[in-house]
């Protein structure tokens, strides 16, 4: 595979923790300019792959390139890469400006950024509010500004619309695509497929190996067909 | 690695929570200085002498070096935000731009500190009818104690990163040299001045009481101490990512 046509690529991707398997042989790519979801139920290691991606863990075997490189010869990660994932955290007693500030000096990027990012989340009233006061869509969105500060061309997200009500997940999906529609790369990890249906451009499917990894068109073929049902029929409907 | 250490200094002067430090960095000179024995003392020794016994509670200033250094670590770990800046920065940066934000946030927070406790020394001083008198010794505990504190902030960074946990890491950074160490001190004085808190505290009294290690010997246990542990916290920080 070209490194001009893939902003990621993941060879091999193995985990183990001691004697149990997070996942094997995982191999798939994500191609520049586009939203891969991807998916898998609950220990299928969606997250301890998008964990490994980005450096939070070593893998036991298996290679992963960012941009064409290891996440760890990145010079600048927040630059080339955005991360939100479930269960990134912030402390409470600082503000949602002064966090991304913090950001913004980590990723050597001037401090206007703030006020941009704030805009482009929805929170550009929210600067001066400290982050124990937001509900948990706000901090997702906080998030999402966190990893959008560094003007990354790729963006790698875990459950993002976990706790966004009905318009935050449209404002999402729509957010997505139109990073898409420029030129940035999306690799999403969540369990809602109608959702993801309709955000997507290719899927992998995970339950330790990849079960499915291509378009979503090559997946959903028919028009009765659906992504929930072909996601199902791959991962078994009855341990569902 | 610059940016990462101006951001980590901006995280260093945010939120709420860093009054509590404040109040830390007050509160360990307070706990450690003994009037009975320093009143004592500074009403029969000549001024110099008298100025340096007021001072040598900074020593222990290493104390609250050690909890900024540490809290610049463990801080993320308690609200799980340390991923994310193990992802904005890379590890590499992380650890040491926490590291060295870490010793330069002590080290101004220390140079305050020692000007308020030499401007109640000297009122003590004034009222005991003694001048403020800066001797080349007084002028040793503020160098050793800023020296102390760099090693501190530098060695409780290394203690954050080792034990990822905000008790934890303020438990041996706190009650390790402020009442294990004194107490050991007390019990068996030929091992305990090779501790790690007495050792830094040695900078700035050098043999103090004829219980602490003399300045050379002072700088090399304590540079060891510093060295080990921040190799076993790179070590152990490196095993987890990639």
């Amino acid at each position: 595979m070209s490194l001009d046509i893939n902003a990621i690529e993941v060879r091999k991707l193995t985990k183990e923790y001691r004697s149990r398997v997070a996942v094997q042989e995982l191999t798939f790519d994500v191609p520049r300019g586009s939203v891969v979801g991807l998916l898998g139920p609950n220990g299928a290691g969606k997250s301890t792959t998008l964990r490994a991606i980005v450096g939070l863990l070593r893998p036991t075997s298996g290679d992963i390139l960012i941009e064409g490189m290891p996440f760890s010869a990145l010079k600048n990660p927040a630059t080339c890469v955005g991360v939100h994932m479930d269960g990134f955290g912030f402390e409470i007693g600082i503000t949602a400006g002064r966090h991304l500030e913090i950001v913004c000096l980590a990723a050597g990027v001037p401090r206007k950024r703030v006020r941009e990012v704030l805009e482009e989340v929805g929170l550009e009233d929210e600067a001066r509010r400290r982050v124990k006061t937001f509900s948990t869509g706000m901090v997702q969105r906080l998030g999402l500004a966190a990893a959008l500060i560094g003007s990354p061309r790729t963006l790698i997200l875990d459950e993002p619309a976990n706790g966004l009500d009905p318009d935050g997940i449209r404002w999402l999906r729509l957010y997505l695509r139109e990073f898409a529609k420029q030129g940035g790369t999306v690799l999403i990890s969540s369990h809602q497929l109608a959702e993801i249906e309709q955000m997507v451009d290719e899927v992998v499917i995970i339950k330790q190996q990849a079960l499915f990894a291509g378009k979503l068109g090559d997946l959903v073929a028919h028009k009765n067909d659906s992504l929930e049902n072909k996601y199902f029929d791959l991962v078994g409907g009855s341990t569902a | 690695m610059i940016t990462a250490i101006r951001s980590e200094l901006l995280r260093s002067v945010s939120g709420l929570s860093l009054w509590a430090v404040y109040l830390l960095t007050i509160m360990v000179p307070v706990a450690v200085f003994s009037p009975n024995d320093s009143l004592a003392v500074i009403d029969e020794a000549d001024p110099g002498m008298a100025t340096a016994r007021l001072l040598a509670p900074l020593a222990w200033s290493f104390v609250y070096a050690g909890f900024i250094g540490a809290y610049a670590v463990t801080r993320e770990y308690y609200y799980d935000s340390m991923d994310r800046t193990l992802v904005e920065l890379g590890f590499l940066r992380a650890f040491w731009g926490k590291l060295i934000a870490g010793s330069i946030m002590a080290m101004v927070l220390a140079i305050c500190m020692f000007c308020i406790w030499t401007i109640v020394a000297f009122f003590i001083l004034n009222q005991h009818g003694l001048p403020l008198t800066l001797t080349a010794e007084v002028w040793r505990i503020y160098g050793g104690a800023l020296l102390g504190v760099f090693l501190g902030a530098i060695i409780g960074g290394a203690i954050g990163w080792i034990t990822r946990n905000y008790y934890l890491g303020a438990i041996i950074v706190l009650a390790f040299p402020l009442a294990i160490e004194f107490a050991w001190l007390g019990s068996s004085p030929g091992v305990a001045k090779f501790s790690l808190g007495l050792s830094l505290a040695a900078l700035s009294v050098p043999g103090f009481k004829n219980e602490l290690l003399e300045m050379a010997p002072a700088m090399g246990i304590a540079c060891v101490w510093a060295a080990g542990l921040v190799v076993l916290a790179w070590f152990l920080g490196r095993r987890r990512v990639s």
